[in-house]
């Protein structure tokens, strides 16, 4: 997105960039963490956050206030996005997957479009539901490969689709 | 090409499904679809290399490059033949795709009617003629038995409810005589000559009448 985002008045606190001793005050800390982290992420539809470079991006460093959250703290906060729910571990070292969007919500919008250009009982590529010039207005146009997957075994498990593979190539068949 | 060759062997299958709900169709229209996929994305990338050359032979104008440029607007000729080949092949599949998935939507409504004949069929074999014939039989045989009764009963009544008129009747013709309790008629007449006088006459003449009433 072009537009800029904006912080909430906390992220220009000092005490926001340290993780806070005081239990009450520390998970009060991590909630408005974990809010702030689903916010930019969203608003740059970003969906892999690795933590090397994100240590060092303004959402976790402040220059103005010359404050940055350790690489612990943000730890700290994946941790929690993750037993959320709203998060996961990639594969690779150090990298998070982070559904703004949870997969159940995504497979909704797959079988809406879906729905809506009367595709059940037919075959589709996996290309031509995700990157093709047909779905180009769609808010799943180009999605991470790895949540647009799951969206889909969501949708297998609700019995709307079948995800197959014919010589090297997926399809989908919505039921 | 090579795809369509093989096509001939995959299409005499019967399209049944498997124990996932792919049937051997689906995968082939899945290839199908692939291969459009393919083609799709070729005809992107040398549309790109095309622009890219024309851009290319431009600068090169500019330049005073003229040999160059009209050597780049030769390649780009040769792209736009392939261009003309792949769309051309697109086309082709994209009808080979649609042509299938009619013929699908065909296969299925055939099946449909079938069902729906050999249905018909059975129903019909429950029902034969003679059996309907019998059944009518029965049933105006029952008809004229419960009309009969109805006669019978219908007669009874009758006689019941005649009795019960007449016992109405009688009630109605006697409540009007007790009710009504009219003044008696009048039948003494009144003189008329005596009354056309009006005033103090009229005292005298009430006079000569009670004087009549007493002699």
């Amino acid at each position: 997105q072009a537009q800029p985002f904006s912080f909430p008045a906390i992220h220009n606190l000092p005490p926001f960039f340290t993780v806070q001793p005081v239990l009450n005050t520390n998970q009060k800390q991590l909630q408005m963490w974990c809010e702030l982290v689903l916010d930019y992420v969203r608003h740059f539809r970003l969906h892999e956050v690795d933590l090397m470079e994100v240590v060092n991006s303004p959402l976790f460093w402040n220059k103005q206030i010359n404050r940055r959250l350790s690489l612990e703290g943000i730890k700290w906060i994946m941790e929690e996005l993750v037993r959320r729910g709203n998060a996961e571990w990639a594969i690779q070292d150090q990298r998070v997957i982070i559904y703004w969007r949870t997969p159940a919500e995504w497979a909704n919008l797959i079988y809406t479009y879906a729905i809506n250009n009367a595709m059940e009982g037919t075959v589709c590529t996996l290309y031509e539901l995700r990157e093709s010039e047909a779905v180009e207005k769609e808010e799943f146009f180009e999605l991470d490969i790895r949540v647009f997957r799951k969206a889909l075994a969501v949708l297998e498990q609700q019995q709307k689709a079948r995800v197959f593979s014919s010589n090297n190539n997926v399809g989908v068949k919505f039921l | 090409t090579g795809v369509l060759n093989s096509m001939g062997g995959l299409l005499s299958l019967f399209g049944e499904e498997q124990q996932d709900g792919i049937s051997q169709h689906d995968k082939v229209v899945l290839e199908l679809k692939t291969q459009r996929d393919n083609l799709s994305k070729y005809t992107k990338k040398i549309n790109a290399v095309i622009n890219r050359e024309v851009e290319i032979a431009r600068q090169l104008l500019k330049e005073g490059k003229r040999d160059k440029a009209k050597y780049c607007l030769m390649k780009k000729k040769f792209q736009e033949g392939l261009l003309e080949k792949a769309e051309a092949n697109l086309c082709n599949l994209e009808e080979m795709i649609n042509t299938i998935e009619w013929t699908q939507i065909q296969a299925d409504v055939l099946q449909k009617i079938k069902l729906g004949t050999s249905t018909l069929k059975e129903l019909n074999s429950q029902m034969s003629l003679d059996d309907v014939e019998d059944l009518l039989l029965d049933t105006a045989e029952a008809v004229e038995h419960q009309q009969q009764i109805d006669t019978l009963l219908s007669g009874r009544l009758t006689e019941e409810d005649e009795a019960d008129v007449l016992r109405e009747l009688e009630e109605l013709t006697r409540e009007p005589e007790e009710e009504l309790e009219l003044p008696e008629v009048p039948n003494h007449k009144i003189s008329t000559s005596e009354n056309t006088r009006v005033g103090s006459n009229s005292s005298q003449a009430k006079k000569s009448e009670r004087q009549a009433l007493y002699s």
